[in-house]
């Protein structure tokens, strides 16, 4: 199974899991009904009218219905919306502390490597980063989509774990990440608590009932057995809903953690794969079974998220989310004899804020990658459309070249990109025209119109290492760059819009490096203030001539030769037959009309947009040479898609 | 008997989305006041690395600079007294009085930074070593970045009193105990000039 199966299914699954809940809602509503009516029959026995238990009632249904649903669905709404979108709140709300990119300490520092470089291997962008002030050794992951995860780690987990073994941890988030787990443990968690919902309100019902006292001020007699009828009622009602809701959250969270439990072997099982390195998952889950606070958690919000973690954060038998840690190993590594070796807190060195392992290895192939740079054309080992395969699957080698690239920057680039005021100046260095050319002048006086005189001699002081960088250095380091932008204002961010805007059309005239680099900042910068707003689903035709826009673009990226042709054969691969629409014109295919193409086929399902990226990469591959700008433009759609591509990888 | 039932399930519902509105209200100020902590956290990032900085540049002054001992000393006296005022504002970054005091701390520190760095322009040899070129650089560029952080927590903080004076929030701040946190303002004009490295 790959990538687009594993989306595909976790769509059939919460489907299925709809269907599970629907039928449960509809015992609730039979189960309430009963109640009310059982109810209604009591207390008008002795009346002229008594309502029959025996006999439908439909307005007492209506009521029960409406007030049901409005009850679950308001109350999972509510969660939903709580839970949803931002990874950040939730991170907050277990305690987390965000690390500040630009930190100092020495295991954060360490951290922050290992995770940007698993998000520059699978092609998302870098996540924000927390700590919980935890022993236990736990890790989790939150958010609904690639753009706007966190990842969150316990001190325990820095204090103890090796660099390995904390990058198979990173790597089991990911995959979680890039499974799309937590958008369906949100729909179930929203769910959930609707039902809870109903408990919840039988019993603070329970509770008024107890608290107040009856009052025996009353002589007429008549009116004291109507209290006393109505007191009954009220508390029979309230044993009622608080016993439906309780049995039905204990169903509901059974089929949760079953779920759970089968997530997190595919986590693992991906993380091996990711790393190529099944010691390293291995080791932090025998670290856990000796360390003597496990992986348990103390932040009383631990059950409610037990799901998102690495690790079980609270002990449990039939609601465990995770399988037994024993079990978990087997499935890594069958000949585990069950025997956790002790855990100890250990001191990491300044040697593994790099991986000192692929060190060596790497420098032997620099030189001739080099060469190819030069070229600007480069030699790709896989075909591009191999790279299909790898979405949301990077394997060790896209880790290893990840590293490589980051190792292959000036230190002070590095340590500048987590710096909020350097993260911009890196931006804006990386968008300035050739030196001494009459563009970068004038762009430099932008800089000095919108944000002053420190930044732009910030951007003179470093302009001179990012335009020693190699192009396809350039936009990971421009992404590495993006999470610094998470801590400036508002303001300072509508700043940055406009003077990015204003450098890019110095020159009139869009590269498509600017183009990825301003879609890339405005998803991030757009994300932090709200969720994005579902499109409705596109029609067919609509979607043709989308993808007719997409393809072309890319066609007459590869040159103007071939451009027919590679259009051709992309659309072969799409439908296996030839295309009813022409390729567009060059001037037709204008990046603002690209932008609403990306939009719609974001809406299409998981197994078309596999055809269609499959379809893509053949366009490039069609003339046997992928250029830089094929690749950029490859990456932004993957991204546009929310289908995370791997960089290819160069031919070293 | 179904009226008041159900009106009794519609009253329930009503009440349970007015606590999950004011549920919503509170986790809002929450994350407004960790926005600006964590603004704060930038900031102090930056004040660390220059607190770092400075005895390293004394250090390299000291064999220049013998007869302006006095000076040297007031700068890391100036640097400590700082230092002493961050850390106490890191732990508490809503404190209006310990912002208050770490910013006067901060401008006594660029004043005698300012002075110390006026003398050595007297120093030939001292302007032309390299270390010291070195750290001048860096300490510019960490000014700069402080003051581009110290843009960040204050609209942080803007937006995070904002929402706790105005109404409905001012309701729940007051019943969660949400206070106004301080803006961290240059008071002595003097020291709206950033501190004068250049030679």
């Amino acid at each position: 199974m790959d990538f687009f199966a594993h989306q595909e299914r976790a769509r059939r699954n919460t489907l299925w899991l709809i269907i599970y809940f629907l039928i449960t809602i509809v015992a609730i509503i039979s189960l309430v009904y009963l109640g009310v009516a059982g109810i209604a029959h009591a207390a008008t026995r002795g009346d002229e009218q008594p309502i029959d238990f025996y006999t439908f009632h439909p307005r007492i249904l209506i009521g029960v219905i409406v007030s049901v649903l409005a009850v679950i669905f308001g109350g999972s709404l509510y969660k939903t919306v709580q839970l949803g979108g931002d990874g950040n709140r939730i991170a907050v709300e277990l305690g987390g502390v965000k690390v500040q990119p630009n930190s100092r300490d020495l295991d954060e520092r360490i951290l922050l490597n290992v995770v940007e470089e698993m998000a520059l291997a699978s092609g998302t962008p870098v996540p924000p980063v927390y700590i919980l002030e935890e022993e236990g050794i736990n890790a989790f992951a939150a958010g609904t989509s690639p753009q706007n995860a966190v990842i969150g780690v316990t001190r325990g987990c820095l204090k103890t774990l090796s660099r390995d073994e904390l990058q198979g941890v990173i790597a089991h988030e990911f995959s979680h990440i890039l499974n799309g787990d937590m958008r369906m443990n949100l729909r179930l968690i929203g769910l959930l608590f609707g039902i809870l919902c109903i408990a919840m309100i039988g019993y603070v019902l329970f509770r008024i009932l107890i608290e107040i006292p009856v009052r025996s001020s009353s002589r007429n007699s008549d009116d004291a057995k109507g209290i006393i009828a109505v007191v009954v009622a009220l508390f029979v009602t309230s044993m009622i809903l608080m016993a439906i809701g309780y049995i039905g959250v204990f169903f509901a969270s059974l089929i949760q953690s079953a779920v759970s439990r089968q997530r997190e072997f595919l986590a693992d099982a991906s993380a091996v794969q990711f790393t190529r390195n099944p010691s390293g998952i291995a080791d932090a889950l025998k670290r856990i079974g000796g360390w003597k606070r496990k992986s348990q958690l103390k932040t009383v919000y631990a059950k409610e998220a037990s799901h998102m973690f690495f690790g079980q954060g609270v002990k449990s038998l039939w609601f465990a989310t995770h399988p037994p840690l024993q079990t978990r190993i087997r499935r890594i590594e069958p000949s585990f004899g069950g025997t956790f070796p002790d855990t100890s807190a250990i001191q990491h060195s300044e040697a593994d804020i790099v991986d000192p392992n692929t060190l060596k290895l790497r420098r032997q192939n620099l030189a001739s990658s080099h060469v190819a740079a030069l070229a600007g054309v480069q030699q790709f080992e896989e075909k591009p459309t191999s790279a299909v395969s790898h979405v949301g699957n990077p394997v060790e080698e896209h880790i290893d070249h990840a590293q490589q690239l980051v190792r292959e920057m000036q230190p002070l680039l590095v340590s500048e990109v987590h710096d909020p005021m350097g993260a911009i100046a890196v931006i804006y260095s990386l968008l300035l025209a050739p030196a001494s050319s009459e563009t970068r002048a004038t762009q430099l006086d932008v800089i000095n119109q919108y944000h002053g005189a420190p930044v732009r001699d910030e951007v003179l002081r470093i302009v001179s290492l990012t335009d020693a960088l190699e192009v396809e250095q350039r936009l990971p380091l421009a992404c590495m760059a993006l999470p610094g932008l998470d801590q400036l204002s508002d303001p300072q961010v509508g700043t940055l819009r406009t003077a990015v805007r204003r450098l890019i059309e110095a020159d009139d005239r869009w590269t498509i490096f600017e183009y990825a680099l301003q879609r890339f900042i405005s998803r991030r910068i757009v994300l932090r203030s709200s969720a994005p707003k579902p499109v409705s689903k596109p029609s067919q035709e609509h979607l043709v001539s989308a993808f007719q826009t997409v393809l072309s673009t890319l066609a007459h990226l590869g040159g103007n030769a071939h451009a027919e042709a590679a259009y051709q054969a992309g659309w072969k691969s799409w439908t296996s037959g030839p295309s009813p629409l022409s390729i567009l014109d060059k001037d037709q295919c204008t990046l603002s009309k690209l932008d609403k193409s990306l939009d719609l086929l974001h809406e299409t399902n998981p197994k078309s947009k596999r055809a269609m990226l499959t379809a893509f990469s053949e366009c490039i591959a069609h003339d046997q040479r992928v250029t830089i700008n094929e690749v950029e433009l490859l990456r932004v759609i993957s991204d546009a898609l929310g289908c995370p591509m791997p960089p290819v990888l160069p031919n070293v | 008997m179904t009226g008041f039932v159900v009106g009794l399930l519609v009253v329930g519902a009503v009440v349970v989305l007015f606590l999950m509105y004011l549920v919503g209200l509170y986790n809002n100020l929450v994350a407004l006041k960790n926005r600006f902590q964590n603004a704060f956290a930038q900031i102090d990032v930056q004040l660390k690395r220059r607190y770092d900085l400075i005895p390293n540049l004394v250090e390299t002054a000291k064999g220049y600079m013998s007869h302006e001992k006095e000076t040297l000393e007031a700068v890391i006296q100036a640097r400590n007294a700082a230092m002493a005022a961050g850390q106490r504002a890191a732990s508490n970054p809503g404190d209006p009085s310990a912002i208050s005091n770490l910013s006067t701390a901060e401008v006594a520190l660029a004043g005698s930074l300012n002075r110390f760095i006026g003398l050595a322009e007297a120093y030939p040899d001292l302007k032309a070593n390299q270390n010291m070129l070195a750290l001048q650089e860096e300490l510019t560029s960490t000014e700069n970045k402080i003051s581009f952080s110290r843009q960040a927590f204050n609209d942080a903080v803007m937006h995070y009193n904002t929402a706790c004076e105005t109404f409905p929030g001012n309701l729940v701040a007051g019943f969660g105990n949400f206070q106004k946190a301080a803006l961290w303002e240059l008071t002595d004009t003097a020291q709206r000039e950033p501190v004068q490295v250049k030679f």
